[in-house]
């Protein structure tokens, strides 16, 4: 019956959420939903043939099926940005814990870093990492981590510090509750809700900046199926086989959609003074 | 802003640079790659490893991080950048010629975003909750979400490929070649700044002055463009300065999609390469402007409100 | 001049004011008393057509000089208000663009009203400064509205409010943001008014005394609805209602004289 009035409130989270989750499910059953086609299988007689029953996006140069390839690369993209924004939430909540409830030195270094890194763009610094680390999936995803992080250790800071000389907080120290436990019973919960909804809104973006690193080429390599890196090589074909970009945009585009609306309709469900 | 202020300012900004250039330093020490053999393989030569070796230890490789570091960074204090292992030129050189094309597609693009933006943002302000504003929203949505270089690959493939009004390889740097990148890059940036203007222009008509000036009988459209578009301005010209970051990198991607000759192709060339004097280069100049920007934004910001002044 | 007869006024269907009335003559000052959230400034937001966030008047009428207010067009209300009906605020300086002189707001809003050129308008501005005994016009025509004190920023507030010499004064809480002796003089100030220009003005206050001292009508409200009212003697001394009188209590007493 809950569930049911939960539902009913909070009708577009549900529906996105649901969204999400059958995006999650073909990413996860990717051998079923496309019967069992490899995404590397390369048969060169069938290279660059259009959108057909066989092929329904049709095939690229090496005669891999694009749908296939587009189904395989949710995997790839999915993979990369949820682990991209466990990473920095997970970083950020502790460095920004930390610098808030201790300030002293701890505060000095980590929000130094967080300055530096806000007084710069970030995509330049991402994209020279990735690059400098070699491309792969992996160093993307550790280039991009590392220059967002900050956002969240900032904004757990200022969280931290709103609550840290509030009464009650003081009447636990005083009642001799230890530091671990204060962290974990006050501070922590305090931050969570808000950093929650800062990441759920950061996936699709994520998602975006992950993509943009592998078609630079600073990401995924050749031959792994992934949708930046697919646009990339499908960018030589525009003329002949425009097939070849249009359905591994699209499925970027999609995806980051339907992210980007979940994110904000997780906002308007745990925070709903907005408008 | 008072003269210590500023004083604090350009000395924050030469310790991010300083820490910039140490991680990318430090980087590119820990990195796989290796630059010599990489130079080698630019000019076409497979050398020996005794070649090898005597060549790291002519271009001071085999010394302490350290030592390179600060002997790179004395050499930058004099203008010298370093020599491209790949291009074989002072990066300095290299880097200034491609500056001007980026600066030039990165304003275009911001003038083309606010045509777009500010007109949009007003109307879903002042049309609040409407169907307008709630149509307005959604395209905007969709505009975030779309991956900047597959709008890149759609117009090129419209414009250039279908229609062939333009070209498709923009290496020229003439007007011609600046339309579709700007477009390219204003179209992910105006939907952005669509919801930024709207939230600004709703936020100035919310302050009491617009109240005053309704009961003063003062025509609505000058309430809107002589008073509250000037004010949300203020902050709306902050986001820009701190918004220039992702237009850096954004610039990048354009850049390679359409070869336009600008600082980010050089970059992911650079980068592709293991050209690390250039790598280094850019990242060093790209923040600098960057921070050189924001510094003037705020500078201005202390020019254009009164209240900013009186405190300088 | 002017008569107010039995509105309601809602906000998102529910009302704030309900069956209001009351009727001004030419020359008089009405004071509209009542705790804050009793709808006295919803009601002369209403007159003057500017009530904020969709609200709206569902039923009665306001006649301004014999005419029907609420059947103006927008561009009729825009040219009525700040010439024939003019408003000042709790704080008038934060009613003027911060970022702009307040010489140029002051001159945006004659020329909006008058054809005339800005050097006259200009003009036009300091004299009106001047006349309510705001020294240097030109220097505070030069100033931003921060750079004043809350005094001279209600002083300007009048002065601008003046300009078109209106036949209807509003005047919403103009003295609660000021220190007593400053609200003396803004009070004092605003009574001469009537004497220069005729001018009719409903003030409203929630401070009882303010609106004994210089009004003819005392309107009591309370929860969007008329408690109690009358002249201003029947208020004071009269056999007027129990919130009246929690009111009056309310007001401090110095040695057993209440200086109301």
């Amino acid at each position: 019956m809950k569930f049911k009035d939960f539902v009913k409130k909070n009708k577009s989270f549900c529906f996105f959420s649901v969204l999400a989750i059958l995006i999650i499910l073909t990413a996860i059953f990717a051998p079923v939903v496309t019967g069992g086609v490899s995404p590397t299988d390369a048969v060169l007689k069938d290279a660059l043939q259009a959108p057909s029953a066989k092929h329904i996006f049709g095939t690229d140069k090496l005669g891999r099926d694009i749908f296939t390839r587009v189904i395989y690369g949710a995997r790839t993209s999915l993979t990369a940005s949820f682990s991209v924004v466990l990473i920095i939430f997970a970083l950020g909540t502790v460095l920004g814990v930390l610098a808030g409830y201790f300030g002293g030195w701890a505060d000095t270094i980590i929000m130094r870093i967080a300055d530096m890194m806000v007084s710069f763009p970030g995509m330049v610094f991402a994209m020279a990492i990735a690059g400098i680390l070699g491309a792969s999936v992996r160093n993307a995803v550790i280039a991009v981590s590392l220059v967002s992080w900050t956002k969240y250790a900032r904004l757990a800071r200022s969280l931290v510090l709103k609550i840290r000389n509030r009464d009650y907080v003081a009447a636990a120290v005083v009642t001799g509750s230890k530091t671990p436990y204060i962290l974990a019973k006050y501070m922590i919960p305090n931050v969570i809700p808000t950093l929650v909804i800062t990441a759920a809104t950061d996936i699709g973006g994520m998602m975006l900046e992950l993509a943009g690193l592998s078609f630079l080429g600073f990401g995924a390599k050749a031959p792994t199926p992934e949708w930046g890196l697919m646009l990339n090589e499908g960018r030589q074909f525009i003329q002949n086989a425009p097939w070849m970009m249009i359905y591994p945009g699209a499925a970027i585009f999609i995806v980051v959609v339907v992210f980007n609306l979940l994110g904000d309709a997780l906002r308007d469900v745990l925070d709903p003074r907005d408008e | 802003m008072t003269a210590k202020q500023l004083g604090k300012r350009l000395l924050q900004i030469v310790l991010v640079a300083l820490g910039i250039s140490f991680l990318t330093f430090l980087i590119t020490y820990l990195a796989p790659g290796d630059p010599v053999r990489t130079m080698y393989a630019a000019a076409g030569i497979m050398p020996s490893e005794d070649i090898i070796q005597e060549t790291r230890e002519a271009m001071g490789l085999n010394r302490p991080v350290l030592v390179q570091y600060f002997d790179w960074l004395l050499n930058c204090l004099h203008g010298d950048f370093g020599t491209s292992y790949a291009y074989n030129k002072p990066v300095a050189t290299l880097l200034l010629n491609r500056l001007w094309p980026t600066l030039k597609l990165s304003i275009s693009s911001m003038v083309l975003m606010l045509l777009v933006a500010v007109p949009i943002g007003m109307a879903q302000a002042t049309h609040k909750n409407s169907i307008l504003d709630y149509a307005l929203r959604g395209i905007t949505f969709f505009g975030v979400s779309m991956p900047n270089f597959w709008v890149g690959l759609l117009l090129m493939m419209f414009f250039c490929v279908k229609l062939q009004l333009l070209p498709v390889v923009c290496s020229s740097g003439d007007f011609k070649s600046l339309i579709l990148p700007s477009v390219t890059l204003a179209f992910a940036m105006s939907a952005k700044y669509t919801r930024q203007v709207r939230t600004a222009i709703l936020e100035e008509l919310n302050q009491d002055y617009v109240t005053g000036a309704r009961a003063r009988g003062v025509k609505e459209w000058k309430i809107l463009w002589l008073n509250v578009f000037p004010n949300s301005l203020l902050p709306l010209i902050t986001m820009l300065g701190l918004s220039l970051g992702s237009l850096l990198g954004g610039t990048a991607v354009v850049e390679v999609i359409f070869t336009y000759p600008g600082m980010g192709n050089l970059a992911v060339s650079a980068i592709t390469a293991y050209d690390y004097p250039l790598i280094q280069g850019y990242v060093l100049w790209i923040s600098l402007i960057y921070m050189l920007v924001n510094l003037a934004v705020d500078i201005s910001y202390s020019y254009v409100d009164p209240r900013m002044r009186e405190k300088r | 001049m002017l008569e107010i007869k039995n509105i309601t006024i809602c906000y998102k269907d529910r009302p704030t004011v309900k069956n209001f009335s009351m009727t001004l003559e030419q020359g008089q000052i009405a004071s509209l008393v009542g705790e804050s959230g009793s709808g006295k400034t919803t009601v002369i937001r209403a007159v003057l057509g500017l009530l904020a966030g969709g609200g709206k008047v569902t039923e009665g009428d306001i006649l301004f000089e014999g005419t029907s207010l609420l059947k103006n067009t927008p561009d009729q209300w825009r040219k009525l208000r700040g010439t024939d009906i003019s408003m000042i605020f709790q704080d008038s300086g934060a009613m003027l663009n911060p970022i702009r002189k307040i010489g140029d707001v002051f001159v945006e809003y004659i020329r909006t009203h008058e054809t005339i050129s800005k050097e006259d308008a200009w003009k036009k501005g300091i004299r009106m400064l001047e006349r309510m005994r705001l020294p240097s016009g030109d220097n505070i025509m030069n100033s931003y509205p921060f750079q004043l004190s809350g005094g001279m920023r209600q002083r300007v507030g009048i002065a601008m409010a003046m300009t078109f010499q209106p036949k209807l004064l509003l005047a919403d809480e103009p003295t609660s943001a000021l220190d007593v002796t400053t609200q003396a003089q803004i009070v004092r100030q605003m009574m001469e008014l009537r004497e220069e220009f005729g001018t009719s003005i409903i003030v409203v206050t929630h401070n009882l005394g303010v609106a004994a001292y210089m009004s003819d009508l005392i309107v009591v409200m309370k929860n969007g609805e008329i408690a109690d009212a009358g002249d201003r003697d029947y208020m004071l001394y009269g056999s007027h209602g129990d919130y009246t009188q929690k009111l009056l209590d309310a007001v401090p007493s110095l040695g057993g004289v209440r200086y109301v």
